[in-house]
């Protein structure tokens, strides 16, 4: 191990020594050229182009100024509301909220009515409770989820 | 900017050593033309702190390598599985049985032999390179260049050893006749 970790510092000392001596490349005659017009395209830059540190300082001020403005006079005044949609029965021709919901119930009625006189008694209880416990199970299991998220959090 | 003058003199001062540094990580003449024209770009909107010349050196070194790995990065991430898949194997294979010279300590290079080197070192695998112009030109430890390249310690140990290990490999002529 140790002839190992010797030869590993000889190899680096000698390339250190080598390495030393590897010489600058030189750069070729066309990146003075390159570098000047890339100069020359920023220099030429309007001002509002360039990143905003490199603004006059003016203009710096005033775009401070005026971004700060915008935001204390939107949470002051809020922000612009929509116009407000009309209720349901301006959209819907003939539409009445009472006369809907009594026609919703009606069908329910009319459907489990149907459903009692042709399936039986048991059967709809049996599909009721499986509905129940479902319906509780699906409860208790969010409820525990969301226990545990707030348990970790 | 006011004196374009003074600007081109400090790039022709420090041109060869900004572009030596971006050939010898990257490898490939047209993209260390584009990342040596980016860090004298960056220097003229720093021209205010730059000027006076005392950290420019040090300043332009640091921007050209950064730029240099962040390009390398990019390309980089365009391969990660692959990289990946083959990462896990250089870690684990043994590293070659090459042993350090003993007469090296004389060792000078004529110009020719110079050019020699410089081609090898670009000839050499891309994160062995890498990691061997970290070490040996840029004075970074194992532990910077791991961070840098964002490899493990032993990778970066092992892309160096093995880089010297082929440059000894390449330089084996040039060993005969000046004892490198």
């Amino acid at each position: 191990m140790n002839e190992h970790e010797s030869n590993d510092g000889r190899m680096a000392r000698w390339a250190d020594q080598v390495l030393s001596q590897s010489p600058l490349q030189q750069a070729p005659a066309t990146l003075l050229p390159r570098i000047r017009a890339a100069v020359v395209r920023l220099q030429s830059l309007p001002w509002y182009r360039r990143p905003w540190l490199q603004w006059p300082l003016g203009w710096r001020l005033l775009s401070v100024g005026l971004a700060s403005a915008a935001s204390a006079a939107m949470s002051y005044w809020g922000l612009p509301q929509a116009p407000a949609v009309g209720s349901p029965a301006d959209l819907v021709p003939g539409y009445h909220p009472t006369v809907t919901l009594a026609s919703a119930c009606a069908t329910v009625a009319h459907g489990l009515f149907h459903a009692l006189t042709h399936a039986g008694t048991w059967t709809v209880a049996i599909v009721l409770a499986v509905a129940g416990t479902l319906w509780c199970l699906s409860l208790g299991l969010g409820t525990v989820c969301w226990r545990l998220s707030v348990r970790d959090n | 900017m006011n004196d374009p003058a003074s600007f081109d003199n400090f790039v022709l001062s420090y041109q060869d050593m900004v572009y030596s540094t971006a050939f010898r990580l990257l490898g490939n003449e047209s993209e260390a033309e584009d990342v040596a024209q980016e860090t004298f770009v960056r220097a003229w909107k720093h021209w205010a702190e730059l000027g006076d010349g005392t950290s420019a050196g040090g300043w332009l070194k640091t921007v050209a390598r950064n730029l240099c790995l962040n390009h390398l990065q990019r390309y980089r991430n365009r391969w990660t599985l692959f990289t990946d898949l083959r990462r896990a194997d250089d870690e684990e294979s043994p590293e070659p049985d090459i042993v350090a010279p003993d007469d090296w300590e004389e060792a000078t290079l004529t110009a020719d032999q110079r050019s020699v080197l410089n081609a090898a070192i670009s000839a050499l695998p891309r994160d062995q390179r890498v990691a061997l112009v970290l070490y040996h030109f840029e004075g970074l430890d194992y532990v910077a260049i791991a961070e840098q390249l964002k490899v493990s310690l032993g990778k970066v140990k092992t892309d160096i050893f093995r880089a010297r290990a082929a440059l000894r490999k390449k330089l084996q002529p040039l060993r005969e006749t000046v004892g490198v």
